[in-house]
């Protein structure tokens, strides 16, 4: 499949493009990124299917650039070598490989959300993500996530207008805000 | 938080505002504190929306690597399917080939996969090994054979090769071959000599040599470990 297809598949949300691109370089991925920085191939697969996903999310928040590349395996290998770099840098494997990483940090992940990550809070959004209906969990991922428009997503989910999704992405965003962060009452668990 | 208050928060975080905007909004966060506490909620909220639908995806993909599997197994019982209508008219061979699918079961009921070596490659002194050990677990077993080949090249009777050459050619269903290597283990002190035994005596069953395997697996059950032995035990009761 060409990369003009598969970023084109992305944009209409297609998962069979994420799928096949898993398919497809998982296994280059894998073999190169053990052999070049010393990862176990389970490391090596995990932070693939990361990249991949990063790639998805690239494509859709208009951060990939395709006239910018030199193809979409490059650009997949690229976010995978920063991801790994960044283990390396976090288990402080060496200095040099530190080096490397000073060198290369801010080229993929300069953007405000990774500035502000803090584990606990993300898992325990992900936890109450579980527990809301399921209406606020689809309204909040294609907003968040997959970058659909407020008036694609009235037409995803059969909202009545563009209105209606973006009231409802608002209460559902201050219900899961205010379950995470301890400020709810019971308007935040019943409509 | 209000929904005009929740667009700003967007147009920030998803780089949508003007440079004076931009400027005005960052000149708030510093001004109110109230507004910068919450600003930086509505981050966590994203990052934990984002990690949460990440790792639905991430499941998704490995689901369909599954899928793949089962079509692979789905694609052999088709197999089976075909062989059992040619059993039923090849009367004349029906009894031996029937006799032979039911210890072929029974080798693959006691097969015992083998994980391989670990690959860590910083540190290794063969990377070739390394390569064929990646692409052993990967179940590539053919290419890894390619590379167990080079290696064989220089030490015919080194037992590491040959065991995983015998591994990869039963995988493959290439049981005389793996007959071959595994023979050709005859070291006693060899970490892998009982295992290799083990397996000989399960691609022996699947060769219809009930002799040769009986022979092969009375030796481990005699002097072999563990799990091997309680094995290999078990199965000669059902020989």
């Amino acid at each position: 499949m060409q990369d003009e297809k598969i970023i084109s598949d992305f944009r209409n949300h297609d998962m069979n493009a994420l799928q096949y691109v898993y398919q497809t370089y998982r296994r280059d991925f894998i073999k190169w990124a053990s052999f070049k920085y010393s990862v176990d191939t389970e490391v090596a697969e995990d932070v693939f299917s990361d990249a991949v996903i990063d790639v998805y999310h690239n494509v859709l928040s208009e951060r990939y650039q395709k006239s910018d590349r030199a193809s979409l395996k490059s650009y997949l290998f690229e976010i995978g070598k920063n991801k790994i770099l960044n283990i390396l840098n976090r288990q402080k494997i060496s200095e040099n490989h530190l080096k490397i990483i000073a060198h290369q940090q801010g080229s993929v992940y300069n953007n405000i959300f990774e500035s502000s990550k803090n584990e606990e809070i993300t898992n325990k959004v992900k936890e109450l993500l579980d527990l809301i209906d399921q209406k606020c969990q689809k309204v909040l991922t294609l907003f968040y996530f997959h970058s659909l428009s407020m008036e694609d997503i009235a037409r995803e989910m059969d909202f009545k207008n563009e209105d209606v999704a973006k009231n409802k992405k608002l209460k559902c965003l201050k219900r899961l805000q205010h379950i995470a962060f301890g400020r709810y009452d019971k308007t935040d668990f019943f409509d | 938080m209000e929904a005009e208050t929740l667009q700003r928060f967007e147009s920030y975080a998803f780089d949508l505002m003007s440079e004076s905007e931009k400027q005005a909004f960052e000149a708030d966060l510093v001004s109110d504190p109230g507004l910068k506490a919450e600003f930086e909620e509505f981050l966590h909220i994203v990052n934990g929306i984002r990690a949460y639908e990440r790792e639905k995806i991430r499941g998704m993909m490995r689901e369909s690597k599954l899928r793949s599997l089962q079509g692979g197994w789905r694609s052999l019982r088709r197999v089976a399917v075909a062989a059992a209508i040619i059993l039923l008219l090849v009367i004349p061979g029906y009894v031996i080939f029937r006799m032979t699918t039911v210890t072929s079961r029974l080798a693959k009921e006691y097969y015992i996969e083998d994980p391989g070596l670990p690959v860590k490659m910083g540190a290794s002194t063969n990377r070739l090994l390394d390569e064929a050990m990646i692409e052993y677990k990967d179940k590539q077993y053919r290419d890894a054979l390619e590379k167990i080949g080079i290696l064989k090249a220089d030490s015919p009777d080194n037992d590491t090769l040959n065991y995983y050459a015998g591994i990869c050619h039963f995988e493959l269903g290439e049981n005389e071959k793996a007959v071959q290597s595994f023979s050709s283990i005859v070291n006693q002190e060899s970490n892998y000599y009982y295992q290799a035994k083990y397996n000989l005596g399960l691609a022996f069953i699947k060769l219809g040599k009930t002799e040769d395997a009986i022979s092969a697996l009375r030796e481990v059950a005699e002097k072999g470990q563990d799990q091997l032995r309680l094995n290999a035990m078990e199965i000669l009761e059902k020989l």
